[in-house]
């Protein structure tokens, strides 16, 4: 099950799938251990010195008559204090612009948020930079969507956050967002790439080249540039390059070899890579291999699709020449054979 | 408001009512019945304030300031809630105050000495996680004690501590990292 990234949720959930998340969750299953660990320590705890005669020093100090004279006066000064801020509280929300910024807090280290050091916790407004150097991170708050946690050595802006999308630039670094929100509405713009927040967990890195590396650990994101696009489950990882876009997915199990050869096939012309892809395949790589059945020259579908087939059965019923087609069954079935179910896997 | 408790009235009976029946007891001025009230809750109320601030001694002054803003307040407990309730209510709200105004205590704030504030009752883990907690940054940590150990939610914490739920927010996810950070050194 998807991690929603709040311990609220999950606490509403089926005692079995609550149980079965955290034991895929690392991070859930830390900050359970620590909110039970919390929620244990004793709720008192006695002062070191009877602190009563101090208070009913103080209370005998005070007379019905004066408290409650004092409490007139209070009430009329706040109510005066009141009317005031009200005045120039109604002032100030006519004349201002609207604010469009997300919380921001420091974690280690001292990030900067446009120009000035972030000590504790701050605004990060439209338009505005976070950088950290290489001793520092902070948490940004995505507005009733999720968190991002800003690695060090990144640099990152805002640049829209609204009711149809939050958008951030990640210009160099790695950030790892954890969003609970539909499809479609928290936007990372790398050098490379546009990276579309599914309903996920994700890294996403862009290194001094513009490269970037997304790792999706729950959810789905969708990678575009220009007329490419590539989704990428959870479990995961492809790597855009500048002007070209994504390359292939490919699961996080797979052989350094087989990664090698893909980048090849993906991003460069060598007429061989795509036979080495298909020699250094493993049962780990059904899921990349049946991407390039679908995104291979249809003068080499056929070679993909055998290897494929060596690897892993075809769904029952479903024909090659249906597949080498790209026909919808075929194609429907063979998602659902690999759990590619989420309906926004087919572009 | 003060008077002196009724003659014919003593300590055991005092302890032996209703906190509720106390405070209604207090409320018409009887110290003896107040004093029950202390006696029955100031542990939880010193633990408060000792996790929210981590500062024994400060933590004594805000116990103190704590009941004595109940006795103040009591004709405000209606009794729709536990008395324990309003009054962990009352002292969270003094910390938070004091917080906000008293910036004079920033300093001291920020010498506290973590060891001051381990809880000798407490062994092995629980006892690191005390002292791991005292050595949040403050406002990080008195998210993580309102809303982890209190069982505050993040909008009456934003509410109680005038900033954004998702401040809040922020400063949990903060106070975690570093706990776990601190507990895993």
């Amino acid at each position: 099950m998807k991690c929603p990234g709040d311990l609220l949720r999950i606490d509403e959930w089926s005692a079995a799938d609550r149980a079965d998340h955290v034991r895929h969750c690392q991070r859930c299953s830390a900050a359970i251990r620590l909110r039970a660990a919390a929620r244990a320590l004793p709720r008192s705890r006695p002062p070191d010195r009877d602190l009563w005669p101090d208070i009913a020093a103080r209370l005998a100090d005070e007379s019905g008559a004066g408290v409650r004279e004092r409490g007139t006066r209070r009430v009329w000064r706040v109510a005066a204090v009141f009317l005031v801020l009200a005045l120039a509280t109604a002032v100030w929300l006519m004349q201002r612009q609207p604010d469009v910024s997300w919380d921001v807090a420091r974690t280690e280290g001292a990030p900067v948020v446009g120009e000035t050091p972030l000590l504790d916790t701050g605004r990060l407004h439209k338009g505005e930079w976070i950088e950290t150097d290489a001793r520092s991170r902070a948490a940004l708050i995505v507005p009733e969507l999720g968190e991002v946690d800003v690695a060090p050595n990144t640099r990152v802006q805002l640049v829209e956050s609204g009711l149809q999308e939050h958008r951030l630039t990640l210009e160099a670094g790695a950030i790892h967002a954890r969003i609970w929100a539909p499809p479609r509405l928290f936007y990372v713009q790398t050098p490379s790439a546009l990276a579309i927040d599914l309903g996920c967990e994700y890294t996403l890195s862009v290194d001094s080249t513009g490269s970037s590396w997304l790792h999706v650990q729950f959810g789905y994101v969708a990678l575009e540039h220009e007329d490419r696009r590539a989704v990428v489950p959870a479990g995961s990882m492809c790597l855009t390059r500048p002007g070209k876009g994504p390359g292939t997915p490919f699961s996080e199990h797979s052989t350094a070899e087989f990664r090698e050869a893909l980048i090849r096939h993906d991003f460069s012309s060598e007429p061989d890579a795509l036979d080495d892809v298909l020699v250094r395949a493993t049962t780990t790589d059904v899921v990349t291999l049946w991407r390039l059945v679908q995104t291979v020259r249809p003068t080499d579908r056929s070679r993909v699709y055998r290897r494929l087939t060596a690897l892993t059965a075809a769904p029952d019923g479903v024909s090659t020449a249906g597949v080498l087609r790209l026909e919808e069954a075929a194609v429907d079935a063979w998602d659902h054979q690999l759990g590619l179910v989420f309906e926004e896997w087919k572009y | 408001m003060y008077a002196e408790p009724a003659a014919d009235v003593g300590p055991t009976e005092i302890v032996a009512q209703s906190d509720n029946a106390l405070a209604e007891q207090a409320k018409a001025g009887d110290t003896r019945a107040f004093e029950a009230l202390y006696r029955a809750h100031v542990d939880r109320v010193y633990a408060i304030c000792l996790r929210m601030v981590a500062d024994i001694g400060w933590a004594e002054e805000l116990t103190q300031d704590a009941f004595v803003r109940a006795w103040r307040r009591l004709e405000g407990f209606r009794g729709e809630s536990a008395f324990g309730t309003w009054l962990y209510r009352v002292a969270v709200n003094v910390v938070l105050a004091a917080l906000r105004t008293e910036r004079r205590r920033k300093a001291r704030f920020v010498r506290a000495e973590v060891h001051d504030v381990g809880c000798s009752a407490t062994p092995g883990e629980a006892m690191d996680l005390e002292k791991a907690i005292a050595a949040l940054p403050p406002k990080a940590r008195m998210v993580f004690v309102l809303h982890e150990i209190e069982g505050y939610r993040h909008d009456e914490i934003a509410h109680a501590m005038h900033i954004a739920p998702g401040t809040s927010k922020a400063h949990l996810f903060r106070a975690r990292k570093l706990l776990q950070q601190m507990l895993e050194q």
